[in-house]
């Protein structure tokens, strides 16, 4: 037993320990043992044997999910036999704001996705009005990590059991001096997320729903804290239609705590974010999402309503 | 204030479209929906063909019975979708117990036959109805690494066994037929 237990091991800290160089360490260190008897499945790394669209497309802050909100599922083509990794890039382009994400992720056995992103907030013009500068910037760097705990959200099909996954984002802030001038506690923070997804394939439909502790304004772009320095539990959820093996179409909900403005009565307060999206797989190596979103009010009274175009690309 | 009422809206209309369509589970429309008996078995001769064409399946395929194997996914799957069918073929995680079957070779399934059934034009709600019935087979089917056929290998230590007294030590030669 001691021995199975040591080669396991072994198998999962070479694994890890050659993160950047996964797919290479993965050819060279077969985890598999050889196989004995009668038919069975190659012994070498393989990749991408998700069905396609099931790792999802990768939200703001670089988690797998929907656009604004992380889903349960683990990101990147990997099964639970494969690993699997993506990059993005995300443009959200407002009347007044343009942001900007990009990033990647690594899911691994289909147990744990470890991500990467950076959200660069331009204020353009409303920057100069506000005495920063035109094109004042705020960059804020997100790192995070997902667990799935329990379920399959496409398989389980015959209970209500969704796919849950727990969740921690890292957010630093560039800009910690200012946003704590602006009323923020800090300029870093960490959230906690939960959440829940389920693909109702009989229907068609996928839910997804997510609580998160967090003290971010605007996501961190703005700081951690304000009124008050705790944690405040947030909803998240996603309805989607599945419209095609390729093609996915649905909504999403992210309530935000407005902590900010309740220390700085100068800024406008922080709406909950919504959109409607279509997202688009053409094959399992790519994903096109187009959404219209309304980020509510921004820093100034004006609703911020938003055309969101992301691309993702990955095995 | 109705613009922050949009979500709820959309929400919605999102759950109950589908709600109101059509009901999940069996049904002699969706049996029709899939071309009755005729339908199924020309579904099943493009689906093994499929699958015999695909690397990752192929092996699994080609030394067997593969006659059989259509008529008793025939039979199965006019079961499950509602037609005048039992399926009395052999238990799910029985047939398959023997393979290394991983995730990658269960979806390489899933995906050929929603190839075959999009080939076939059948609806894409109606294909997620049939895969709603067949996706709980999974966990008979498939084994995550390290599957049961790699089991750890019998030995007995040399001193498990003690020979009884009287039992002649060793026979020096095989007995020789009357």
């Amino acid at each position: 037993m001691g021995r199975y237990f040591k080669l396991w091991r072994a198998c999962r800290v070479r694994a890890w320990a050659g993160a950047p160089l996964l797919a290479l360490a993965l050819h060279l260190l077969p985890c598999q043992p050889a196989a004995a008897a009668t038919v069975s499945r190659p012994e070498g790394a393989t990749f991408s044997g998700k069905l396609i669209a099931t790792g999802g497309v990768t939200q703001v802050e670089g988690a797998a999910g929907g656009g604004l909100t992380p889903w349960a599922v683990i990101g990147g083509g990997g099964t639970r036999e494969e690993v699997g990794a993506t990059a993005f890039f995300t443009a959200v382009r407002t009347h007044d704001y343009g942001m900007n994400a990009y990033g990647a992720l690594i899911g691994l056995w289909d147990r744990v996705e470890l991500s990467i992103a950076q959200n660069r907030f331009d204020t353009q013009a409303i920057g100069g009005a506000l005495g920063l500068g035109d094109g004042y910037a705020f960059t804020n760097t997100v790192v995070g990590v997902k667990v799935r705990v329990a379920g399959d959200a496409v398989y389980d099909q015959d209970s209500w059991m969704p796919q849950v996954a727990l969740g921690a984002q890292y957010k630093s802030n560039n800009r910690g001096t200012l946003v704590k001038a602006l009323g923020a506690r800090s300029g870093d923070g960490v959230d906690l997320y939960a959440s829940a997804t389920k693909i109702l394939l009989a229907r068609s439909l996928l839910l997804s729903g997510t609580v998160r502790l967090t003290k971010a304004n605007q996501t961190g772009l703005l700081g951690f804290g304000g009124a008050d320095d705790g944690y405040h539990a947030e909803l998240e959820g996603s309805a989607a239609l599945l419209l095609s093996r390729t093609l996915v179409a649905g909504v999403e909900y992210r309530m935000k705590p407005n902590t900010l403005a309740r220390a700085n009565p100068v800024l406008a307060p922080e709406d909950d974010w919504y959109d409607a999206f279509v997202a688009w797989l053409p094959t399992r190596n790519l994903a096109f999402t187009l959404a219209y979103v309304n980020l509510g009010r921004v820093v100034t009274p004006a609703r911020q309503n938003a055309v969101y175009l992301s691309l993702q690309a990955g095995f | 204030m109705a613009a922050r009422r949009l979500p709820a809206l959309l929400l919605v209309l999102t759950l109950t479209n589908p709600l109101a369509g059509c009901a999940p589970g069996p049904s002699p429309d969706l049996y029709q929906t899939f071309g009755g008996q005729p339908g199924l078995v020309a579904l099943m001769d493009d689906y093994m063909d499929a699958m015999m064409r695909n690397p990752d399946l192929h092996p699994y395929f080609a030394n067997a019975n593969r006659t059989r194997i259509k008529a008793e996914l025939a039979s199965q799957f006019c079961a499950l979708l509602g037609g005048p069918c039992a399926y009395t073929g052999m238990d799910m995680a029985m047939a398959h117990a023997r393979y290394g079957i991983g995730d990658r070779e269960f979806n390489a399934l899933v995906q050929e036959l929603q190839n075959v059934m999009d080939k076939r034009s059948i609806p894409f709600a109606a294909q997620n109805r049939l895969l709603a019935m067949l996706a709980p087979y999974r966990k008979d089917i498939v084994h995550v690494a390290p599957p049961p056929r790699t089991r750890p290998p019998l030995t007995i230590p040399p001193d498990a066994v003690v020979v009884p007294e009287g039992v002649p030590a060793e026979r020096k030669t095989a007995p020789s037929r009357p």
